[in-house]
């Protein structure tokens, strides 16, 4: 009996969300197989097991959140042995910043990057440094862009927007009340508007290709787009968090406004978090 | 000699004599000549393969001889040969004969050697009234690679003002020899090369090691760019010496080419961890300090140099007679001092002690404590640390502890101790400092007495009792769910559109006024036309009626097009009534519109002058009655 094109693809779509499922739930599983995993070794106080298992799996594309905990917890707890190795607390503070990235609201994961942070800081007093600073090398305006939130933005545009609609039909009107009150509609509006907007476009501007990076180097000297050194530019410290651009021929631009600044990719790992 | 010449009888000896003499001078006189009258000018002494050597022959010739010509140059090996330019040059001299002029005649060649090894460079030859006459040969050893300089770029504000290098270089006060530190057993480059020198190759984790990079330079004092500096990721790094400036230069000969030494880096290094540990290298770019001495070789601004990649092997302490509570890390040398205050306090209240561990090395920031029950330490304040003294990592690290007494009486706090390793002379060792003892008043004793203190800020310790350590981060074992959470996406002209909404609005509303503005004002134009033409004709019309026609039928289409939009002109004559009618014109202006337009045309070829004022008045009137309806229109509009 000859079979209908309809019942082909009927079947093919069942096949093919049967597998999408069933990869799905090996998926989860293996995820979960690895996060005990990494948890056995870590109460066992084999850090490098766990690391070496950890990276594995990030390597091979398997992210969560919590594997990304527990790696930054193994770097952290490598760190502070005897086996520790250069760039360990920059890895732990990567993996507790990847686990942030997911889940903002995780206060061990925030505790975690500034132990890590914390743990940098006190290893440079000790030297002759003095103090390292890890914040990320941001203008106090950039800084100010990134903490709005963009649904605020929104808000303040339509109700600009709104504004300004209601001031061009007010200075239409006959009477001279209501165009007065027109004019003044539609001055508080685009005083609304036209900043929201500006802030809105500069910030995507600046941060929505944005990736965030770890500096996992003991220092990553800053420099200028020819490659050459910016000397009177401070080299970021291990562990500190950056946004930064897109990768060229291997050095990446750190996202900020002014002249641009460049760090060698080698001594950042880059965040990954899972696609939604 | 002219006496004896004359008399040639009188002496035969002496005859003999002379002709012995002249022939002798005969025999030797060129060679006389070679040595004196020819002189010979290299441009350089050290050449390449590739270079060009200017050779001059300068040739004086005395007062009377004959002039001097056809300059030759012999050349033995390998090169190229250009030239002679040749000729002569007159000086004028002031002597004690007056001013007296002297020519010297002067030959030029420019050789290019074209391989390596040995030189023969002359003798140049000149041929003078028949006799050929030639100047000293000159052997040069040609290295394989270029040995010319740059040309020299003058700044303006060099002021040494000579063109002689040699000169410059002996007016340059003589270097000091390297020391045996600084010097480098063979030359790895002619022009510029890096040496880095450790001060071990084996250590232990926490020794402090002094890694030293050395450049030398063949063409003069240096400076140095710094592209890429030493890496040490396993170490604790300590800058000793950031760059040269900071350093006198020194000389070596290493060969036959005097170097000029520099230390350009220095760094204290203290190893982290066991194992093979590396020394990144350095690489930068050595540059003429005021004149650009040094050949772009790698790099646009002068040689390319780089270190090599250092490794040293690092072990930990020896385990065989290490002191209990040593830990390790903890090397170098140290002493340790304690002040305890005050001395005198009640029960449950602090004592500060302050320990200040002192020496050369990382400073350990912790020491063992003494133990008892009757007190307890609180953890530490620390200030201080290592830094570069004197080329010296060395420091001081003060641990400042509040210590609660716990029970009342004569406490004898103890001894603070701090084992460390002597990397020098290979063997552990414990710094110790005597806490001494404190007299504890009893905590009811102190509400009847009033005890002086000794130090008033033990009434409230300088530390207060830290926070208890939080809890260690645990791992996870299991996955937690991951909010969905929704980050704000939205198409990229929604901004764009918010922006540009009042404008669309203003333009929307501005839009069908606009409209109506151009609307009325075609209109109002129109209705002018057609009457000033009808205007135009009726006065032409006086005059001359053929003349007239034309423009009654203008004014007539016009009032036409105004009233009902109609091009009359394009319509068949027979139909023009119809198309009025069908535009709503009442069926009787119709028809006269269309009779008065047919009477126009038939006019053309002559008619009475009574027709002609019948046809003037209803072309007036149609045209009145078309411009009605016009208005009527609109009115109604």
């Amino acid at each position: 009996m000859p079979i209908s094109k309809s019942a082909l693809v009927l079947g093919a779509v069942f096949l093919f969300s049967f597998s999408s499922s069933a990869f799905a739930g090996s998926r989860s599983t293996e995820l979960a197989g690895a996060v005990q995993g990494s948890a056995a070794h870590l109460t066992a106080e084999r850090p490098q097991e766990a690391i070496r298992e950890l990276e594995a799996f990030a390597d091979s594309g398997m992210l969560h959140a919590d594997l990304s905990f527990n790696r930054g917890l193994a770097y952290l707890r490598r760190a502070g042995s005897a086996a520790g190795q250069a760039g360990d607390y920059g890895q732990a503070a990567a993996g507790f910043a990847e686990t942030l990235l997911e889940r903002p609201d995780d206060a061990e994961a925030a505790r975690g990057l500034e132990e890590a942070q914390l743990a940098v800081s006190r290893k440079k007093a000790q030297g002759a440094g003095g103090g390292a600073a890890v914040t990320e090398p941001l203008g106090l305006f950039e800084k100010a862009l990134d903490s709005v939130s963009k649904t605020l933005l929104l808000c303040l545009a339509i109700v600009g927007s709104l504004l300004s609609c209601v001031g061009v039909i007010l200075r239409r009107a006959e009477r001279e009340s209501r165009r007065t009150a027109g004019v003044i509609t539609l001055g508080v509006g685009l005083l609304l508007l036209i900043p929201s907007f500006g802030f809105a476009e500069l910030r995507d501007h600046l941060f929505a290709s944005a990736e965030v990076a770890v500096v996992i180097a003991p220092q990553a000297p800053i420099f200028d787009a020819a490659g050459k050194r910016l000397a009177q530019v401070p080299a970021l410290e291990e562990s500190t968090v950056v946004h930064i651009g897109s990768a060229q021929r291997g050095m990446v631009p750190l996202v900020g406004l002014g002249t641009k600044k460049w760090i060698r990719l080698g001594q950042l790992r880059v965040l990954r978090v899972t696609a939604h | 000699m002219s006496r004896l010449l004359a008399h040639p009888q009188r002496n035969s000896w002496a005859t003999r004599w002379v002709h012995l003499c002249v022939l002798l001078s005969a025999l030797f006189a060129p060679r006389m000549s070679q040595a004196a009258d020819v002189q010979m000018q290299l441009s350089t002494q050290a050449a390449g393969v590739g270079d060009k050597i200017r050779v001059q022959a300068v040739v004086e010739p005395a007062d009377g001889e004959p002039r001097v010509g056809a300059p030759k140059l012999k050349v033995a090996g390998g090169a190229r040969v250009q030239g002679p330019s040749f000729g002569p040059r007159q000086e004028m001299r002031l002597d004690m004969n007056g001013l007296v002029t002297k020519t010297s005649y002067i030959a030029t060649w420019i050789v290019s050697p074209t391989q390596e090894g040995k030189l023969v460079i002359g003798p140049a030859t000149f041929e003078q009234g028949g006799k050929t006459i030639a100047g000293q040969t000159i052997v040069l050893d040609i290295q394989a690679q270029s040995q010319a300089q740059p040309q020299r770029r003058r700044s303006p504000f060099d002021f040494d003002f000579s063109f002689d290098t040699a000169l410059r270089e002996r007016r340059r006060p003589a270097l000091e020899p390297a020391p045996p530190e600084l010097r480098a057993e063979r030359a790895r480059d002619p022009y510029a090369f890096l040496e880095t020198r450790l001060d071990a190759r084996e250590a232990v984790v926490g020794q402090p090691l002094r890694v030293t990079v050395i450049a030398y330079g063949s063409q003069g004092d240096f400076g140095e760019a710094v592209l890429e500096d030493l890496t040490f990721p396993d170490f604790s790094s300590y800058l000793v010496l950031a760059s040269s400036e900071e350093e006198p230069p020194y000389t070596q000969t290493l060969g036959e080419t005097e170097y000029v030494v520099r230390k350009i880096r220095e760094y204290i290094l203290v190893p982290l961890r066991p194992g093979r540990l590396k020394i990144g290298a350095l690489s930068g770019v050595i540059q003429g300090r005021r004149q650009r001495l040094y050949p772009a070789r790698g790099h646009a601004q002068g040689v390319a140099v780089r270190t090599e990649v250092v490794e040293i092997e690092v072990t930990e302490s020896p385990e065989a007679s290490r002191p209990p509570g040593y830990i390790p890390g903890d090397v170098g040398k140290y002493q340790l001092k304690a002040q305890v205050s005050p001395r005198g306090l009640t029960q449950d209240e602090y004592v500060e002690v302050l320990i200040s561990i002192s020496g050369e090395g990382q400073i350990p920031s912790g020491v063992l404590l003494p133990e008892g029950k009757d007190v307890e330490w609180q953890p530490p304040a620390i200030k201080g640390g290592p830094e570069v003294s004197e080329g010296r990592l060395q420091g001081t690290r003060t641990l400042k502890y509040a210590v609660q007494m716990k029970r009342a009486g004569k406490i004898e706090l103890g001894t603070v101790e701090l084992p460390f390793y002597d990397h020098e002379a290979k063997k552990y060792r414990v710094a110790r400092a005597d806490l001494g003892e404190v007299t504890v008043t009893p905590a009811s004793a102190a509400a009847n007495q009033e005890e002086p203190d000794a130090n008033p800020k033990a009434q409230n310790p300088a530390s207060a009792a830290p926070l208890p350590p939080s809890l260690p981060l645990m791992p996870r074992d299991s996955l937690q769910a991951i909010a969905n959470v929704r980050r704000m996406s939205l198409p990229s002209w929604t901004f764009w559109s918010l922006l540009f909404a009042p404008a669309v609005v203003a333009l929307a509303l501005g839009v069908p006024q606009l409209l109506r503005g151009v609307s009325s004002s075609r209109k109002s134009k129109e209705k002018d036309h057609s009457k000033s033409l009808l205007k135009e004709a009726n006065q032409v019309f006086r005059s001359d009626w053929q003349k007239a026609i034309p423009l009654f039928e203008r004014a007539l289409f016009e009032a036409i097009y105004s009233a009902t939009g109609l091009r009359a002109r394009g319509v068949l004559q027979t139909e023009i009534g119809r198309e009025l009618e069908k535009l709503g014109v009442d069926a009787e202006l119709a028809q006269q519109a269309q009779n008065v337009l047919a009477e126009l045309e038939g006019a053309r070829y002559g008619s009475a002058s009574s027709e002609q004022e019948s046809l003037q008045k209803r072309v007036n009137l149609v045209v009145g009655q078309m411009v009605k309806v016009r208005a009527r229109r609109g009115k109604d509009s």
